[in-house]
């Protein structure tokens, strides 16, 4: 397990959110956090698989302390 | 077989551009005269236009042809990948790669060795009108196999042959490479962005609004010219009164443009259009009857015109308007919808699909719906019913896959997938897998457990113990003297191979003419042709040339009675008994080339070995000496020795290959040209030669041939 910080641009706050259960979403600005715990990067990359599936821009991604 | 065949269909259709679409002149004059580029790369976020770019290319080109193919999850499969491939090929080169099919479709096949060779020969050969290849959503492609094939037929396509894909993730090919070259012209997301004159003609034009310049340039600006961005906000505004409202709350806003515009879209439809939307959008793709089977829709197909009608994001996959999907972007909305508001339903949805596809007869479908309702047994009842059709087209990636999606004791539990396990990884030659199959305690203990001595003894004869094969078959077939055809076929052959290999020519004799009668009245096309082959190597080994002739003119006779056996390891005997009959009278040996790919596809290690040795050549010898040594019996072969052994003083007794040599030693070839038409080094032949020399006593070539014929061997 390892826990991740992923920001994207545009505030991701309507139903849209859902779709990435299990993580943290917090809106800042004219940005969204998505913070959680990933347990491998298969899973890593099926959220940013999903990001890319809907258009959203991917700001950074970066491992953070839980 | 119909309605499969409607459906491969729809993944050749090249999407018809919608009325009032927003023509994108600069970017197809870009693609229409930058004739230099072998890969024409579009590489963008869903929803921008890519494919609807390359339609319009397409349709407006007057000097290119378009082969469309869209693919679809399953072509991470390379099988399927290729035959949708050929499929689009074939709608502009009608009937070509006829031999690449029959190689795709046989076991084992490396795509990039059999496959794409033959195929781009008749690519060049058929030259017509420069064509391009569409692949679209390329994305879907997730297999370092397609990628590598990808990147090979882009390396070898004849001039006038182009690639185009689209996808959302830039594919593993070389694209530095490409792009220093000039080979590469790439689309990408900032290229497809809609100028505020595109914009006008999409929210005006297509869609029908009146808006004016300065809203335009608000929505614009806030989408960042993004298409998809672009048409949910102008289906939010079509029928709302107050405009300029909406526009301001939407300009002034920071949220994600689905998340925010997806909603108003949704929220705008009336509640039952709304929850066909969601209900439907389970489907990969969708016709009038399946929507009504799911949704209990009374008429679907008014339903599905309607939306498309109203610009909802369908797209028609047929010029028939009978098969529609959803545009990806627009589904996954949907997706999410339905999840958030009926999700106790989804199962059942997915069930419904599953019987529909089912009573089609369209199998993939109907597994895909069956594990995705969670109704492991149905989808289990469906592979075991359908998955020795998909196995002999060549689909064991996919009938694999169908496997590795059901729970391992459901696949344990019935004999029929625990047969299809086995044979997948059998005659894939993955004999490691299949060892533990056929231990004791995986073995099913209905009817299909008596096909367990039979398989046990073709595992052993393909892992090489040519004497635990042979016990095992004979014992096989004496315990069960009336088992069905095909599994008496398989017990003959490996009865009769393994006596072969065992230099038993009289045993293997009996057993082979055994299971050839079997195989024939079975209508078993490549049992046929397996002891057919191995026929004609018996008479090879008796001397009896014209004997093995015939032979081979009955196996020639099935092959051309159905090309794919040919393709198929099965022919592996034939072609090498071909090869050294071929040696014998000093014509070339092509055969043992195509002997020893095929081998490759699933054959024993024996055979494999045999064919290495007939070719001779020290690499080959190198090779099969490994083989023949870790093998526990390998019969009658014997490793070869490192150096070739001193001949024996007083043996002057030519052997096969200096035969082969002496035979060509009173034509015109030099050295090297007699080297090249047997298939051995320069090296070789000079060593041949030489040691002829010193059998026959002879002081040159020319003294070589009159004593050569002195003694009657020429």
């Amino acid at each position: 397990m390892q826990n991740y910080r992923i920001v994207v641009r545009g505030r991701l706050c309507g139903a849209l959110a859902e779709m990435f259960d299990g993580l943290q979403i917090a809106c800042a600005g004219r940005e969204t956090e998505l913070r959680g715990a990933i347990s491998d990067q298969a899973q890593l990359f099926g959220y940013l698989l999903r990001l890319r599936d809907l258009g959203i821009q991917l700001v950074s991604v970066n491992p953070v302390a839980p | 077989m119909s309605v499969p065949r409607v459906v491969v269909s729809t993944r050749l259709h090249i999407p018809a551009a919608r009325p009032g679409h927003v023509r994108r002149h600069a970017l197809i004059g870009l693609l229409e005269n930058e004739e230099m580029a072998r890969l024409v790369l579009v590489a963008a976020p869903p929803g921008s236009g890519k494919t609807t770019l390359l339609a319009e290319w397409a349709a407006s080109s007057r000097s290119q042809e378009f082969a469309w193919l869209s693919l679809d999850a399953g072509d991470d499969d390379p099988v399927q990948f290729w035959t949708g491939v050929i499929e689009a090929l074939r709608t502009v080169r009608p009937g070509i790669g006829a031999a690449a099919i029959a190689a795709l479709e046989a076991p084992g096949t490396n795509v990039r060795e059999a496959v794409l060779p033959p195929l781009i020969d008749e690519l060049a050969q058929t030259a017509g009108e420069p064509l391009v290849l569409v692949l679209d959503d390329y994305h879907l492609a997730d297999d370092p196999q397609v990628h590598e094939s990808v990147v090979y037929l882009l390396e070898h396509a004849p001039d006038g042959v182009r690639l185009a894909l689209t996808t959302r993730s830039d594919p593993p090919f070389p694209l530095g490479r490409m792009r220093a070259r000039g080979q590469l012209l790439e689309v990408r997301g900032a290229d497809l962005r809609f100028s505020d004159d595109e914009a006008a003609g999409l929210l005006n034009g297509a869609l029908g609004l009146r808006l004016g310049d300065d809203q335009i340039a608000q929505l614009q600006l806030r989408t960042e010219g993004w298409a998809a961005g672009l048409q949910l906000a102008g289906l939010s505004l079509r029928g709302r009164p107050g405009a300029e409202a909406f526009i301001a709350a939407f300009a002034g806003n920071d949220r994600q443009l689905v998340d925010y515009l997806g909603e108003e879209v949704l929220d705008a439809q009336p509640p039952e259009r709304r929850a066909f939307l969601r209900r439907t959008a389970i489907l990969e793709r969708m016709c009038a009857p399946l929507c009504e089977a799911l949704t209990g829709e009374a008429d679907a197909a008014a339903a599905l015109a309607e939306i498309e009608r109203e610009n909802l994001f369908v797209v028609a996959l047929d010029s028939v308007r009978r098969w529609y999907r959803y545009h990806h972007l627009f589904g996954d909305l949907l997706r999410h919808d339905l999840e958030a508001s009926e999700p106790g339903i989804v199962a059942e949805l997915h069930a419904r699909a599953a019987a529909w596809f089912a009573e089609q007869g369209m199998a993939g479908d109907a597994i895909h719906h069956a594990v995705a309702a969670g109704d492991f047994a149905l989808a289990a009842e469906l592979v075991a019913t359908h998955w020795s059709a998909a196995f002999n087209r060549g689909r064991h990636i996919t009938v694999a896959r169908w496997l590795a999606q059901l729970p391992p004791e459901l696949v344990a539990g019935d004999s029929r997938l625990w047969l299809a396990r086995v044979w997948t990884s059998m005659d894939r030659g993955l004999v490691d897998e299949v060892e533990p199959l056929l231990a004791d305690e995986a073995a099913p203990a209905d009817q299909a457990g008596a096909w367990l001595p039979v398989l046990r003894a073709l595992h052993r004869f393909k892992i090489g113990d040519v004497g635990g094969a042979h016990e095992g078959a004979v014992q096989a077939l004496a315990d069960e003297p009336q088992a069905p055809p095909f599994r008496r076929t398989v017990a003959l052959l490996v009865a009769g191979v393994a006596a072969h290999w065992r230099d038993d020519l009289a045993a293997a004799d009996t057993a082979l003419r055994g299971a050839c009668a079997v195989a024939i009245a079975d209508g078993n096309g490549p049992a046929a042709l397996y002891s057919s082959g191995y026929l004609a190597l018996l008479a090879l080994d008796l001397g009896d040339l014209r004997g093995a002739q015939a032979e081979l003119d009955e196996c020639a006779a099935l092959v051309a009675a159905e090309p794919g056996l040919d393709e198929h390891f099965v022919a592996t005997a034939y072609h090498l008994a071909a090869g050294r009959l071929a040696l014998l009278q000093g014509r070339p040996a092509g055969d043992l080339d195509r002997a020893l790919m095929l081998a490759h596809r699933g054959a024993s290690v024996i055979e494999l070995a045999a064919v290495l040795l007939a070719r001779g050549d020290a690499v080959a010898r190198a090779e099969a000496r490994a083989l023949i040594e870790t093998a526990p019996d390998p019969g009658r072969l014997v490793a070869p020795p490192l150096r070739r052994a001193a001949p024996s003083p007083g043996s002057d007794e030519l052997s096969e290959r200096e035969l082969a040599v002496l035979r060509l030693l009173p034509t015109e070839l030099s050295q090297r040209e007699i080297g090249d038409t047997l298939y051995v080094s320069l090296n070789t032949v000079k060593s041949h030669t030489r040691r002829i020399f010193a059998k026959l006593g002879a002081s040159g070539r020319e003294d070589a041939v009159t004593r050569a014929r002195d003694r009657g061997l020429l």
